[in-house]
């Protein structure tokens, strides 16, 4: 019997980001602002305490790959998926992979040999003038950024499908724009019949949201406990065959680190490690 | 014996844009055409040449391009039958990648056939992007979106130029178009053989992609005074005799 692999997709949410060690912080600031060691230890405690591990033992899996990268596109996610994955023999393994869809509006380009990502704070003059192009159509600007989603996923789709993987998407964003996207996009990998957004819904309580540094908006520990547990319960529910026994420890990686090919942006947490979560 | 199906994608020179019935000209356009050569031709050397260059020409010279360009050609070496011409002038390699997906290609319509694709990849600088529920294309020059894509995303400090664009980002762009197509016809079992439109770009996409699908030698004819009569002097494309060409040196490579 083939031992199964967790493979998990997304953006802040899925690298963890909101998972702070306070006590390793000299100020409260987003990570983003630490010194690079403090971001560090910061980031490693996210990729830790995140969603993806506390559902891999849950689901009973032997090992979790996180590709979760905070700022990052959909588009930016299938390039890099392409890029460290495409040519990874898996055979070996039963893979499952869990994609918490990233805010469509955002883009990605290859700048400096690397995957760069523009969301729509960045203010990039070329992001904007995109935006001012689709804003002017008659239709509704939301459609256009969706079918540019709807276009990545379905390359995942074939990847999954090329590979006899298994797959299941789910939104990080709000149900509504789910809707359009399964009303222009039909896909069994959807993780619920009916469109859902069990991130939105807990982080709409309000109940678990990181508040270190202050208005950070991610979850907490706890949140990704709940998160976890919720996307178990929909699996169970949905797709029982990807469950196994629950698991007291996982072997897990991050790997969500972009290529990069000319060491322009030297990143530390390049360096894929293997750790256990327990 | 399965049916043999050929895919073609690309741009104007996989629509087969240079295939000109001169029949179909007007005596004005007839005449100043005599003044231009492929290395001067008339579409792009001046401003009245516009009014020549419509619609209603082109929808003239469709057949030909369809039955003359590299796609049939190659169809007729290779004992194919059934050819899908995916070529759309002025189209992205992204962008043609996306119609391949809106037409729900990828799905393999085709599984009675014995399918080979075959990709003559073009300029890699050109981008795509959604707008009005259409897939839309940009150019070099064509669009603002274009011109702040080259002055804000793509790497100036590269020396890797062409034409003063980096060419380097705009290829590693490229390579992941290719490897979504390649992934596509392993899934669907068909053949895949990719071609870059110039050499330009060819060398940096083998430095980043070792796949055998990506055959590295251009196709296309140089354009100098030997080969001035493989190219148009209307449009400055490959002419009819241009495109055999490019059939042939492309069918070399696949059935080796």
């Amino acid at each position: 019997m083939k031992k199964k692999l967790l493979i998990t997709m997304g953006c802040s949410y899925t690298e963890g980001v909101g998972c702070y060690d306070v006590d390793k912080m000299s100020k409260s600031v987003h990570y983003g602002f630490l010194p690079r060691e403090e971001e560090i230890i910061q980031r490693k405690n996210f990729h830790k305490l995140g969603w993806p591990n506390r559902l891999g033992k849950k689901l009973g899996y032997d090992k979790v790959i996180n590709l979760g990268l905070g700022g990052s596109s959909t588009s930016g996610q299938v390039k890099q998926f392409f890029e460290k994955h495409v040519d990874r023999d898996l055979s070996e393994w039963d893979v499952l992979i869990v994609w918490l869809l990233s805010e469509p509006s955002r883009i990605s380009f290859y700048k400096n040999g690397c995957i760069e990502n523009f969301c729509p704070s960045d203010s990039n003059t070329m992001y904007v003038e995109y935006l001012k192009w689709i804003n002017q159509t008659n239709y509704d600007p939301d459609v256009d950024l969706l079918l540019e989603n709807i276009f990545h996923i379905k390359i995942i789709e074939q990847l999954c499908e090329s590979r006899g993987y298994s797959l299941l998407l789910t939104p990080a964003y709000e149900p509504e724009l789910f809707i359009k996207i399964q009303s222009l996009h039909k896909s069994k990998y959807y993780l619920n019949k009916t469109p859902k957004s069990l991130l939105h819904s807990l982080m709409k309580s309000g109940n678990y949201k990181c508040n270190i540094p202050k208005g950070d908006g991610h979850l907490t520990p706890d949140g990704y406990e709940i998160f976890a547990s919720d996307l178990y319960n929909e699996i169970k529910l949905n797709h029982p065959h990807l469950v196994s026994t629950p698991k007291n420890k996982i072997i897990w990686q991050w790997d969500g680190a972009p290529i990069d090919r000319y060491g322009k942006f030297p990143m530390i947490l390049n360096q894929i490690h293997t750790d256990i979560f327990k | 014996m399965k049916k043999k199906l050929l895919i073609t994608m690309g741009c104007s020179h996989t629509e087969g844009y240079g295939c000109w019935d001169e029949t179909t000209f007007s005596d004005e356009m007839l005449l100043k055409l005599k003044k231009h050569t492929p290395i001067n031709p008339f579409f792009g050397s001046d401003n009245s040449n516009i009014k020549f260059h419509t619609n209603e020409l082109i929808s003239k010279n469709k057949n030909n391009f369809k039955t003359k360009g590299w796609p049939a050609n190659l169809a007729k070496l290779m004992g194919t039958a059934d050819i899908l011409n995916l070529g759309k002038g002025a189209s992205s390699n992204s962008g043609q990648t996306k119609e391949f997906f809106k037409r729900n290609l990828h799905k393999n319509p085709y599984a009675e056939y014995d399918v080979t694709l075959v990709w003559l990849m073009t300029e890699p600088f050109r981008i795509s992007f959604y707008v009005n529920r259409k897939i839309e294309n940009y150019m070099i020059d064509s669009h603002p979106i274009w011109k702040e894509y080259f002055k804000e995303i793509i790497s100036h400090h590269s020396k890797d130029m062409f034409n003063g664009i980096p060419v380097e980002d705009p290829t590693l762009e490229s390579i992941f178009y290719f490897n979504i197509m390649e992934t596509v016809c392993i899934k669907n079992n068909w053949k895949f053989h990719a071609f870059p439109l110039t050499n330009v770009f060819s060398k940096y996409f083998r430095k980043h992609e070792s796949s055998d699908n990506f055959h590295e030698n251009c196709v296309m004819p140089l354009l100098d005074d030997n080969n001035l009569k493989l190219y148009s002097h209307v449009c400055g494309h490959l002419n009819e005799m241009g495109y055999q060409q490019v059939a042939k040196s492309m069918y070399s490579v696949i059935k080796s």
